[in-house]
């Protein structure tokens, strides 16, 4: 198990297009890390550029504090989970799981005992004890990927490398596999690099979240404090649904405004100055009833465009100066459902709460 | 007043003969022989000979040599066929109904030893043979050389002077063929199939599959045609067989059983061609599979440039028309044609069983590459890249990934695809006949060297004329074929089952 | 890891980095795959000494064969100094060796060709032990920083030396394949109908004047022609409908169809040949353009019908669907929309079967027996008979006759290719 740094890493491709700008990242040991983004910014670039699948244009990669840009695939010690399991077709499960160690040139010579003997401990781990002898069209789409996790684990790779291993499944399955993803990775502990456009798999499976877009990394930090203190506004849409509230305009004086809305800026935002987008995450926009309250400088007054009503959850679309506004009002005890806020109706709400930010761009 | 001298004429007109044939072969020896054509004796594709000769004890047997042509030398000319001399007390006089060649010897049918081959007496002076194969309408010229006992000619084989004969009697055609069992038997099998087609949908309508009400109609045409012109043809085909049709019967052919294939299992190198037939057909599949999965590994990389233009070059053996190619390669494998130029050499491949062979199985690989190449590159591009990528991750060698990723799941195609080729190689006749026409021979009415059981069955049929023994033939290869295709699927099958 | 003292690249001290354990120099790699092909072909070049009857050839590539084979013994996976030297010594011998054979072998482009898959491996080779990163590594005096500049430059090189080999082999091929063509050409334009002579040594038209201001070359066109149309109209109009039954409906009696259909195509035409011919025989068709175009219609159905099926599964249903609804009966619905759709189809399917007719020889050869009746296939084989060929004027008609088919297939390749497969290989 080791380290991965990526250090000004660079792909740039034969026809100019820049997929990788410049990635400065490390991933310590045992640790698990998300690389995260829309479809095109990087993510896969950089996960193949540590697997060797892939020449580095520029920058430097390192595993366990080796440099490794020209070593073939083979040599770097890496397991791989490909997006559609790639597993071998015409082998059992059993041969799929030994074959790189059958096969492969590895660090060590690994006897015939040694391969069962492993072999073994993963299907212990990801309980494929019934289907060893099976081929892989005879399995659901779960098992073939616990296959394919098996078979890079084998290997004790230093890294384990997965490229979007839950995008083939469907919505339940996923959320299962979620939970047990989690929980292999505390059981085996090997470094693990991720990668994935969906932002709940982000959170719930991430030690470290890595956000890239277009190539460029924007944020890289814990889930949360990425979810709670967004380094910009790219990242702070891309987490959260429904998305966060981005209003673009300028504060000044401690009051921000955009188009014809205007209001007071929270306490922590009240020195700054300039233009900005002000951002405020659904739920923590403040539904006040009418009347509730007198009205206070961070009150915006809001026409209700629509409601959408989720069940746990009730989203409006709130209008108010020409900005689009979402408040997500939870299901709670003590609040009758689906009551409050009609298309058309007149609502407040204030913006002006501590959870707010301000982002330059 | 002129006394009859029979005797006294004859010797004078033999040792004139004798002095005559001498002095023209300008060879001093006394074992000049005259050689000449019956004129009166035609028949279809017949040219008769009569030979005259002393006897000598150091002949061993007689070389008839043939060509469209004149000639001189042998080189020039081709075997027809051989007269041997040898004790013929023990052998049987052939009867005058003998297949193929039929030869007399002072008048009465000649000795035939137990492989069929005519034997003279050593102390005949004559004989005379009806030579088949002749072609009507042109003249050809004939030569007898005898030749000792070690083979070797006994005259000069490069100022021979051969008589010339010819042939002018037409296909023997007994009375305009009777057409009508054809037509009869044509419009029973349309009738026949109308009927099933009728039946069928009436199966249809009473299962209440009403929707296909047309199906029957569209497919009508074609099953009708195919019908008679594929079935009847196979089943009149199959009947053939047990009769004795040949050219000069046609429409009067009658039962005779399992005569014909008692000829062929009698007849000399059934097995021998059969054996090259598979030798022929294993050989170009190997060399078709091996060779076209590596040009097609080799098109397959990622990056090469120029992909495009190889590609359609290399689809040029399929492009071509096949008998122009083949024919192309016979001129470049003349003696003096583009090989031995280029290796400087003067052979003729065509000349040894051996190369001859080789040579033929060799112009049969390049020809089928095309094909081959193309089916597995579409097998290849099908293989999904990420499986490869694994393996390289996982550190597979390339090899290791050929041998253990690309092959085994190549095996669908390879099963189906190597049974097509050894079928269409088996059955494949232009190769062969426009190359050698399956010389070198080695007598007549044997298959040639470079004979399949297909050309050889074009030989039987159409230049021998003997269309039962060719139907019989035919039915024999198809269940050859069949069987072994069953044989073949049936044992690929069991292996994928247990892979 | 820690406690150990590491160097800049992070080996520990005393132990061989990753890079050093797996670098192996891009040209040793490839000299392993090279020397065992390039004995390989000297094999071959060994059967054409014995054709030449040229002993001294014979023993001399012999010898390069062993050499060729020493030296890849030599140049083992590890680096060491004696496989170096001995490798450099086989090399050096293999490559004077080589540069001596106009004393064991003649001269000519020939002889420079075969020596040159001696001469050039083994020249490569000494080149690559001595000089280089390659040359160091193999002297066993490749260090750490050596290794990581090696696998860099591996990184380039690998690919460019892949290339190169499949450029030799593929190379060779298109040789192989294209020597007939240029054999043609090359005899159409010489004068005289022997062969011999260098490559495009004369020039002459005379054989496209004999072949083309000639009467039979037209005739065999002509019917030729006819022939190849006629079996185009008579198997469209069978197959089409057929084909369409066979994807669109599901009617009882289609398994045995398809079935029969598929073993048709397995016949050897030999088979049918006979009876086939005493048939035409007795209906008087032998000679005619009708025999020829009924026979070949029905031997190119299967497949044709076969190809016209997949083709029309293409075509989605849906469309066939909403044209019902619109209210058109079954057969409008073929001739307005599935026909027009399967256009380009239809016209493969009818490029392939004129291409069958075209190109066919055993049944032409057989039906016809009078010159008049030759179709191009059976003419041309008549020029080359068992004496007295002309290979000019055959040249010069084969050109004539391949390019416009050449050009058709290079043009459709595609399609045609997909079609034959489809049919073919799902069998």
């Amino acid at each position: 198990m080791s380290d991965v740094e990526f250090i000004g890493t660079t792909k740039i491709y034969d026809d100019g297009t820049v997929a990788l700008d410049s990635l400065d990242l490390t991933v310590r040991e045992g640790e698990f890390l998300v690389l995260l983004g829309p479809s095109g910014c990087g993510k896969s670039t950089a996960l193949r550029l540590l697997a060797g699948l892939e020449d580095i244009s520029r920058g430097e990669i390192r595993i366990g504090g080796s440099r490794v840009n020209d070593l073939p695939p083979g040599a770097r010690g890496l397991g791989m989970v490909f997006q559609s399991y790639a597993l071998y077709p015409h082998m059992t499960v059993r041969a799929n799981l030994a074959f790189g160690l059958r096969r492969g040139r590895g660090d060590a010579r690994v006897d015939a005992q040694e391969i069962s003997v492993r072999v073994e401990e993963a299907a212990e781990m990801l309980d494929l004890h019934k289907w060893l002898d099976k081929k892989p069209r005879e399995l659901s789409g779960g098992q073939q990927q616990r296959v394919a996790i098996g078979r890079a684990l084998v290997r004790r790779p230093k890294v384990l490398l997965m490229d979007e291993p839950l995008s083939n499944l469907d919505a339940k399955l996923r959320n299962r596999m979620r939970f047990e993803l989690r929980r292999l990775h505390e059981a085996h502990g090997t470094t693990t690099l991720y990668v994935t456009h969906d932002q709940v798999e982000a959170m719930t499976l991430a030690d470290r979240v890595a956000i890239l877009s277009e190539g460029k990394l924007q944020q890289s930090s814990k889930p949360l404090e990425a979810y709670h203190r967004p380094a910009n506004s790219f990242v702070a849409s891309f987490l959260g649904t429904p998305a966060m509230n981005l209003i673009e305009g300028a504060a000044k004086g401690g009051v921000f405004t955009a188009g014809e809305l205007s209001f007071a800026l929270p306490e922590h935002l009240a020195g700054r100055d300039g233009p900005g987008i002000f951002g405020v995450r659904p739920e923590d926009v403040q539904i006040l009833d009418n009347g509730e309250g007198g009205g206070s400088p961070g009150d915006v007054h809001c026409r209700v465009g629509g409601v959408e009503h989720l069940g746990s959850d009730t989203v409006y679309h709130l209008e108010a100066g020409g900005n689009w506004i979402r408040a997500l009002r939870r299901r709670s005890a003590d609040r009758a459902q689906g009551t409050d806020g009609e298309p058309g109706e007149e609502i407040r709400v204030n913006l002006a709460v501590p959870a707010a930010l301000i982002f330059e761009d | 007043m002129t006394p009859r001298r029979p005797e006294a004429g004859l010797t004078a007109w033999m040792s004139a003969a004798l002095l005559l044939c001498a002095a023209a072969a300008g060879v001093p020896d006394a074992k000049a022989q005259q050689v000449a054509v019956d004129d009166a004796a035609q028949a279809y594709r017949q040219i008769r000979i009569e030979v005259d000769y002393t006897p000598a004890e150091a002949i061993a047997g007689f070389e008839i040599w043939y060509a469209d042509q004149a000639f001189e030398s042998t080189g020039d000319a081709e075997l027809h066929s051989t007269i041997r001399v040898a004790d013929t007390s023990v052998l049987e006089r052939a009867l005058e109904s003998v297949v193929f060649d039929r030869c007399w010897s002072n008048g009465l049918p000649i000795h035939r030893d137990a492989a069929g081959n005519p034997v003279v007496n050593p102390d005949a002076t004559n004989w005379s043979c009806a030579l088949s194969g002749m072609t009507p309408g042109t003249e050809q010229w004939i030569a007898v050389v005898p030749v000792g006992a070690d083979g070797a000619p006994l005259a000069d084989t490069e100022s021979l002077q051969p008589v010339v004969g010819r042939t002018d009697v037409p296909d023997e055609r007994t009375p305009p063929p009777n057409t009508r069992p054809v037509l009869y038997a044509l419009s029973l099998v349309v009738l026949s199939t109308v009927a099933l087609l009728l039946f069928l949908r009436r199966q249809d309508a009473l299962q209440g599959r009403s929707k296909s009400r047309l199906a029957h109609i569209y497919v009508a045409p074609a099953l009708i045609a195919l019908a008679t012109l594929t079935f009847y043809p196979i089943f009149y085909g199959i009947w053939l067989a047990f009769t004795n049709a040949d050219q000069s019967r046609l429409g009067d052919e009658a039962w005779i059983g399992l005569a014909n294939f008692a000829t062929i299992f009698a007849g000399p190198g059934v097995w021998r061609v059969t054996l090259f037939t598979f030798v022929w057909a294993l050989s170009n599949v190997l060399a078709h599979v091996m060779l076209g999965l590596a040009l097609a590994v080799a098109l397959d990389r990622r990056g090469l440039r120029g992909r495009m233009a190889y590609r359609t070059i290399l689809l040029l053996p399929w492009a071509i028309p096949g008998y122009i190619s083949v024919l192309a390669w016979n001129g470049m494998l003349q003696p003096d044609g583009l090989v031995n130029g280029m290796l400087g050499t003067a052979i003729d491949f065509f000349d040894g069983a051996g190369s001859a062979r080789m040579v033929v199985i060799l112009v049969n690989i390049w020809l089928g590459l095309p094909f081959m190449m193309m089916v597995f590159s579409g097998a290849l591009q099908a293989l999904p890249a990420s499986m490869y990528e694994v393996a390289e991750v996982d550190g597979v060698s390339r090899w290791d990934q050929f041998r253990h990723l690309t092959l085994p799941n190549l095996k669908g195609t390879l099963v189906p695809v190597s049974l097509l080729g050894f079928i269409w190689t088996f059955n494949s006749f232009n190769t062969i006949y426009l190359l050698t026409r399956g010389n070198p021979y080695s007598g007549f009415g044997e298959p040639g060297a470079t004979d399949t059981l297909i050309t050889h069955v074009f030989a039987v049929a159409f230049e021998y004329g003997q269309y039962g023994v060719a139907a019989a033939w035919s039915v024999l290869i198809f269940l050859l074929l069949i069987g072994f295709s069953w044989a073949y699927l049936k044992r690929t099958r069991a292996m994928e089952a247990v892979a | 890891m820690s406690g150990v003292a590491h160097d800049s690249s992070g080996r520990a001290a005393g132990k061989p980095t990753l890079a050093e354990r797996w670098y192996v120099p891009a040209e040793i790699s490839a000299l392993r795959v090279w020397l065992p092909f390039a004995a390989l072909v000297n094999v071959l070049i060994l059967g054409g000494e014995a054709l030449r009857g040229n002993a001294a050839g014979m023993s001399g590539t012999l010898t390069a064969i062993v050499l060729l084979n020493s030296l890849y013994v030599a140049l083992q996976n590890d680096a060491r100094r004696w496989r170096r030297t001995a490798s450099r010594i086989f090399a050096t011998v293999a490559l004077i060796h080589g540069a001596l054979f106009p004393l064991w072998r003649d001269i000519s482009l020939y002889d420079l060709w075969a020596v040159s898959w001696l001469v050039v491996p083994a020249g490569l080779s000494l080149y690559w032990l001595s000089t280089g990163l390659s040359g160091a590594w193999c002297a066993g005096a490749s260090d750490a920083r050596a290794a990581e500049l090696g696998l860099a430059r591996n990184r380039r090189l690998a690919p460019k030396l892949e290339a190169f080999g499949l450029h030799v082999f593929l190379l060779h091929a298109v040789a192989l394949v294209v020597a007939p063509v240029v054999w043609i050409v090359d005899v159409s334009i010489s004068p005289g109908n022997i062969l011999g002579g260098a490559i495009f040594d004369a020039f002459s038209l005379e054989h496209f004047y004999a072949v083309l201001g000639g009467e039979a070359f037209w005739l065999w066109t002509s019917n030729s022609l006819v022939v190849a149309l006629g079996t185009t109209l008579v198997g469209l109009l069978l197959a089409i409908p057929a084909g369409y039954a066979f994807s669109r409906y599901q009617f009882a009696g289609r398994k045995g169809a398809m079935f029969v259909f598929m073993l048709i195509q397995m016949f050897p035409g030999i088979i049918i040949l006979v009876p086939y011919f005493m048939v035409m025989k007795t209906l008087g068709l032998l000679n005619t353009s009708i025999g020829l175009i009924v026979a070949y219609s029905v031997t190119a159905l299967p497949l044709c019908v076969w190809m016209l099926k997949g083709f029309f599964d293409a075509v989605p249903r849906a469309l066939e669907e909403a044209a019902l609804l619109d209210g058109c009966n079954r057969v409008e619905v073929f001739f307005f929309v599935v026909l027009p759709l399967s256009l380009p189809a239809v016209a493969i399917t009818a490029l392939f079967s004129f291409l069958t007719a075209w190109n066919e020889f055993l049944l032409a050869l057989v039906f016809n027996t009078s010159n008049d009746a030759y179709t191009l296939p059976v003419g041309l084989a008549s020029m080359i008979p068992a004496t007295n060929q002309l290979w000019g004027d055959f040249a010069a008609a084969s050109i004539v006759v391949s390019i416009p088919v050449v050009v058709l297939f290079v043009l459709f390749q595609r399609s045609l290719i997909q079609g034959m497969s489809a049919g073919s290989v799902k069998g």
